[in-house]
């Protein structure tokens, strides 16, 4: 008698206790009454405690990975990577930092410059302000007026040649009064800090007096009969010391250093934060 | 010392070291799997190294349950691959072939003859037995009643492993283990005491 692919499926389940409930039954009642089915799961028993008992293989090598098999070797690169910008960024900052430092150290005497000029800027502003005045205007007009009659009266010529003389001699003076300003400056900064302040307080106070010169120079130097006229030009930017100009660039400069400082240090601080978080990551 | 879980939970972490303490457990078995599919050991080697650095890979794949099937689904299918290439490219034949062109019976030709150990010789004969009768079988075959006649897995485990259904795996591994009992009958010599008998009974 053939035994079929059918009992030989359920001859193998039932050795393996995989056999559902309700063909079980059905089987083992088979069993009993056929011995060709007893027979061939003696046989399959057997083959099954054969496999069972198949040698175990020595394994001819150990299979453990190293970092290179599974990609990590890329990491110590990217950690090399960060600590090298995080140092870079740092070395950037500190040399940002003493530049800094040395700028502000070499011209230390114009720090206290921007007072000065706030006091000039408003000088000047005042100076302004009075020109804009409507009297002030129409004064000036009346003696730009007089001034054309003036031309054509021949005797006139000689005043009007007085004040430009006049004039050209306020010019010499404020020369002489940026000049000793200059030569002020150059000593304070030698001098020291000491020296310094006091030159400065000098300094303002003969600015001050140039500043009330030429708003009272040009209408005697001119010596036109505008009555309560003060001066015939505004002061121009070109009377203000050199530094005091440059200061307001150098503010600039100033918030450009610090900028940039905080750039280096966040850059190093989150370069330095990524290569310690991977290390930290690789050593667990 | 961890305990296996712990191992896994640090190896999903990316802990190599721990991963590699799993390896040392697990290799034999992983080894053994590739080489009673492949029945070839420098290839089975291979998968098997494949199929670590697979695991380790892929770990964040594993939802627990058993981590040994989990390992051996993942060395079957580097086995398939590998079987796969193998069937692209012909190797030369495990075994040697007679005069008439037939194979040789027995399997007894892989015995390196520089080496009688009389207690392991015939460890290693009913190895080759058995490996010979396995290549006869086909490749799905072969893997079923590998997993359950050698590495123990129940029924459920090896269609998991497979991917196939319980009932594919309940036919395939009758019809191998009925394979298998008329091959082993050629090497009953071969076979220990205790399970001499099968052809006789």
């Amino acid at each position: 008698m053939k035994i079929s692919n059918r009992d030989w499926v359920n001859l193998s389940s039932y050795l393996d206790g995989e056999l559902k409930p309700t063909e079980l039954n059905k089987f083992e009642e088979r069993l009993k009454n056929e011995p060709v089915l007893q027979h061939a799961l003696e046989e399959l028993r057997q083959t099954k405690r054969t496999l069972a008992h198949t040698p175990t293989l020595r394994v001819p090598r150990n299979f453990i990975l190293t970092p290179a098999m599974v990609g990590l070797k890329s990491r110590p690169r990217l950690v090399k990577g960060y600590r090298l910008a995080s140092a870079l960024m740092t070395f950037l900052l500190i040399g940002v930092m003493v530049l800094d430092f040395g700028r502000g150290f070499v011209s230390g005497s114009m720090a206290p410059a921007a007072p000065k000029e706030i006091m000039l800027e408003a000088v000047s502003d005042a100076a302004e302000d009075v020109l804009e005045e409507p009297a002030l205007m129409e004064a000036e007009s009346e003696m730009e007026s007089d001034r054309a009659l003036s031309e054509a009266d021949a005797p006139l010529e000689e005043a009007a040649t007085t004040a430009e003389a006049a004039a050209e001699e306020m010019d010499e003076e404020e020369s002489e009064g940026f000049a000793q300003e200059q030569g002020t400056k150059s000593g304070a900064e030698e001098a020291g800090d000491s020296a310094t302040n006091q030159a400065e307080e000098w300094q303002e106070e003969e600015t001050a007096e140039e500043v009330a010169e030429e708003v009272e120079a040009p209408s005697q130097a001119l010596g036109t009969e505008i009555p309560g006229t003060p001066i015939s030009e505004p002061p121009t930017p070109e009377y203000y010391p050199d530094e005091e100009i440059h200061s307001v660039e150098r503010t600039t400069s100033f918030n450009s250093f610090r900028i940039l400082e905080i750039i280096l240090g966040m850059a190093a601080i989150t370069f330095g934060i990524a290569a310690w978080v991977i290390r930290r990551r690789e050593s667990r | 010392m961890m305990d296996l879980q712990d191992q896994i939970k640090k190896s999903m972490a990316g802990d190599l070291e721990s991963f590699n303490q799993i390896i040392l457990s697990f290799q034999s078995q992983i080894y053994n799997q590739a080489y009673r599919i492949i029945g070839e050991p420098d290839a089975a080697a291979d998968a098997t190294q494949e199929a670590f650095i697979s695991a380790y890979k892929k770990l964040h794949t594993y939802r627990g349950g058993s981590f040994k099937s989990w390992l051996l689904r993942i060395v079957s299918n580097a086995c398939y691959d590998e079987f796969r290439r193998r069937k692209r490219k012909p190797v030369v034949p495990l075994y040697p072939e007679g005069d008439d062109g037939d194979e040789i019976d027995s399997a007894s030709w892989l015995e390196d003859p520089a080496e009688k150990p009389e207690d392991s010789l015939q460890r290693r004969e009913l190895s080759e037995a058995i490996q010979y009768c396995l290549d006869r079988l086909e490749y799905e075959f072969r893997t079923i009643v590998v997993l359950v006649d050698i590495q123990g897995l129940d029924y459920a485990s090896a269609a998991e492993i497979t991917d196939r259904p319980l009932g594919t795996v309940k036919s395939r591994l009758a019809r191998a283990r009925n394979n298998l009992k008329d091959c082993l009958q050629g090497f009953k010599e071969l076979l220990p005491h205790g399970l001499r008998h099968v052809g006789e009974a």
